[in-house]
């Protein structure tokens, strides 16, 4: 069997003339939290639902352990939670939980211990008589992810978890995700814009753009690849520094402070405390930037930006 | 996959539905059992078939007919197209379940419920009957005797739709856009052939617009009712009281004839026949067919729809 959990090889999938997905290779690891960023349309939630076989592949295929996209058998080891989950109006939450086991597979008996057992969880019990239609947003990504748990599946892919939530409710998943991965040592490909909130689950990144994965490494190695370049300015008179620079060094400029990126950081520190100390500056920071995944998200997009910007020039 | 089965079997009996259903049924059987009274009676048999005769058209139009077509038309348009809608179908595939198993427990469930809502409606026009129309035991079973061709009829007619309906419910992503063709259809077999048989009966045309028999649903639904009704002993009587299935289902026709050779005194020239325009049993077989296509067709559909 496969060392992968799920694999995707070159998916393409087009809706008309517009291409959603393109040549997509994804490879999941057992027991890893993947973190699946990328700006709105760029092919997210068109690859969670080709690996779960809502959505077929135009071109390219893909295993889940080993079973083709879409088999029972595939379905059996995958949970999906999608962005928007719509519920049957005449269901209350137990009835609609019950459901889901029943339709997952489960006997009668293990529907109902499951059912309950995820209204714990979840802390929906008080509310297990009440239709899900009528819930809350959060309550029903609560009841989405319930069900997405309802048949203890290996690989949990979430589209959008914490979408439209107010940051007590977002909080609130976002434990219950962690929680969820401790206890059941699952395999998560979770997609999000808040990209913070990822950082405290995620072990590897996987971004996506026009339908491209433009990048794919652990987290860690991302941050250290991406960090290398990045230096915060700020001193008394930051026009004066940038023209002793003459130019030498790319920067920008973010809430009246000089963001350097560059490869020779060390040469550029030496410039800067030359220039402060010839000029007499006042140096109010100089801070090599820590890499967030939000940061790390901005400057490979920009850097994508960039790169069309220049192919269009040259083209 | 008795879970979805259940589920179906349940929204196909929504009360809303069986209510319809018996209060259409009482209503048929009500009109039956008051319309049944002759001020002279030449004999059993002409009373019995005038009856029979009624209850053939009040079962073909009402119980098996706009009730019927129209609850397997707005349940089979809403099996896949309604949860398409609804956006529940996306979950409920992600299920371990193959998307043919699904749709094969929605058929059956449907059919289940249908069938269940067919024998309701029979019943409740027989009871009715019983009730408002005071009949004797012969004539009692004359009534009941045709119950297996309205049976069989019922599943003809719920087949053919349900197969049409779980088909436009595979492609369209609306339950309304589905629902529509297949009630155009109920128009066609009950309404508008009729209109334009009786309009151009009217103005002195009525053989052209009984001869577009390959069009006229009309015809072909009263050909395979028919074809029901003769498996036990046919439908009979006299020309008057035919005239009422030759105007509404076009099952019958008049046919002129020698005036010697029947030795008639009346003024009537013309004999009731059978309209075997196209055979009944040919029709039978294409709208068969047609059924089959329509599920294969729905299989392989829902085996590749993006959801």
């Amino acid at each position: 069997m496969s060392e992968y959990c799920i694999e995707l090889n070159n998916v393409t999938k087009t809706f008309g003339k517009f291409t959603a997905v393109d040549n997509v290779n994804i490879k999941l690891e057992p027991g890893k939290v993947y973190g699946f960023v990328g700006p709105n349309g760029a092919g997210k939630s068109t690859t969670m639902a080709i690996i779960m076989g809502t959505l077929f592949p135009t071109k390219g295929s893909g295993k889940v352990f080993g079973h083709p996209l879409a088999s029972p058998e595939a379905l059996k080891v995958l949970g999906y939670s999608p962005e928007f989950t719509s519920f049957y109006s005449d269901m209350n939450c137990i009835e609609y939980l019950y459901y889901m086991a029943t339709l997952a597979g489960l006997s009668s008996d293990e529907a109902i211990k499951r059912t309950n057992e995820l209204l714990d969880q979840f802390d929906l019990k008080q509310h297990a008589n009440r239709r899900v239609a009528k819930f809350s947003t959060g309550m029903k990504k609560k009841v989405s992810l319930a069900q997405a748990m309802i048949h203890r599946p290996k690989v949990l892919l979430l589209d959008e978890p914490t979408a439209n939530l107010d940051p007590t409710s977002r909080q609130e998943i976002l434990d219950t995700v962690r929680k969820m991965v401790e206890e059941e040592h699952l395999t998560v490909l979770i997609s999000s814009h808040v990209l913070t909130e990822l950082e405290t689950i995620i072990n590897h990144v996987i971004m996506i753009d026009h339908g491209h994965i433009i990048l794919d490494a652990p987290i860690h190695e991302a941050q250290e690849k991406f960090k290398q370049g990045i230096l915060m300015v700020d001193t008394s008179n930051n026009d004066q520094l940038l023209s002793e620079l003459n130019g030498r060094y790319e920067y920008t400029i973010e809430e009246g402070n000089i963001r350097f990126a560059t490869v020779e950081m060390e040469q550029l520190k030496k410039d800067i405390v030359s220039i402060v100390f010839n000029r007499q500056l006042t140096l109010n920071m100089l801070k090599e930037e820590v890499l967030s995944l939000d940061s790390l998200y901005k400057q490979i997009m920009e850097g994508e930006k960039s790169d069309e910007g220049n192919i269009q020039k040259n083209a | 996959m008795k879970v979805i089965f259940k589920r179906t079997l349940e929204e196909t009996l929504k009360i809303s539905s069986i209510i319809i259903v018996i209060a259409a049924s009482a209503l048929g059987g009500y009109i039956l059992a008051r319309n049944s009274g002759y001020s002279t009676v030449p004999a059993f048999q002409y009373y019995l078939n005038g009856i029979l005769i009624r209850q053939h058209v009040v079962v073909f139009f009402l119980v098996n007919g706009a009730v019927l077509m129209t609850i397997v038309s707005s349940i089979s348009s809403g099996l896949i197209a309604g949860e398409v809608h609804d956006g529940t179908l996306r979950i409920l595939i992600t299920k371990p379940n193959s998307r043919s198993t699904i749709l094969m427990a929605k058929i059956l469930g449907m059919i289940t419920g249908c069938s269940i809502l067919m024998f309701l409606g029979l019943i409740v026009l027989y009871i009715s009957e019983l009730v408002f129309g005071n009949f004797d035991g012969n004539i009692v079973n004359g009534l009941l005797h045709y119950l297996p061709a309205y049976i069989i009829y019922g599943y003809i007619v719920m087949f053919f739709f349900s197969s049409l309906g779980v088909l436009l419910s595979c492609v369209a992503k609306r339950k309304v856009i589905a629902l529509l063709p297949l009630l155009v259809i109920v128009i066609m077999i009950l309404g508008l052939p009729i209109i334009v048989r009786i309009t151009m009966e009217l103005s002195g045309n009525g053989g052209m617009a009984s001869k577009v028999y390959a069009v006229d649903m009309n015809y072909h639904f009263g050909s395979m009712f028919r074809w029901c009704c003769d498996l036990f002993g046919g439908i009979h009587g006299t020309s008057n009281q035919l005239d009422i299935t030759s105007i509404l289902m076009n099952t019958f026709s008049r046919m002129t004839i020698d005036m010697d050779l029947t030795r008639s005194e009346s003024s009537s020239s013309s004999l009731t026949v059978v309209n075997n325009a196209i055979p009944a049993i040919y029709i039978l077989i294409v709208y068969l067919l047609l059924t089959c296509i329509n599920y294969v067709s729905s299989f392989i559909i829902i085996r590749k729809k993006n959801v």
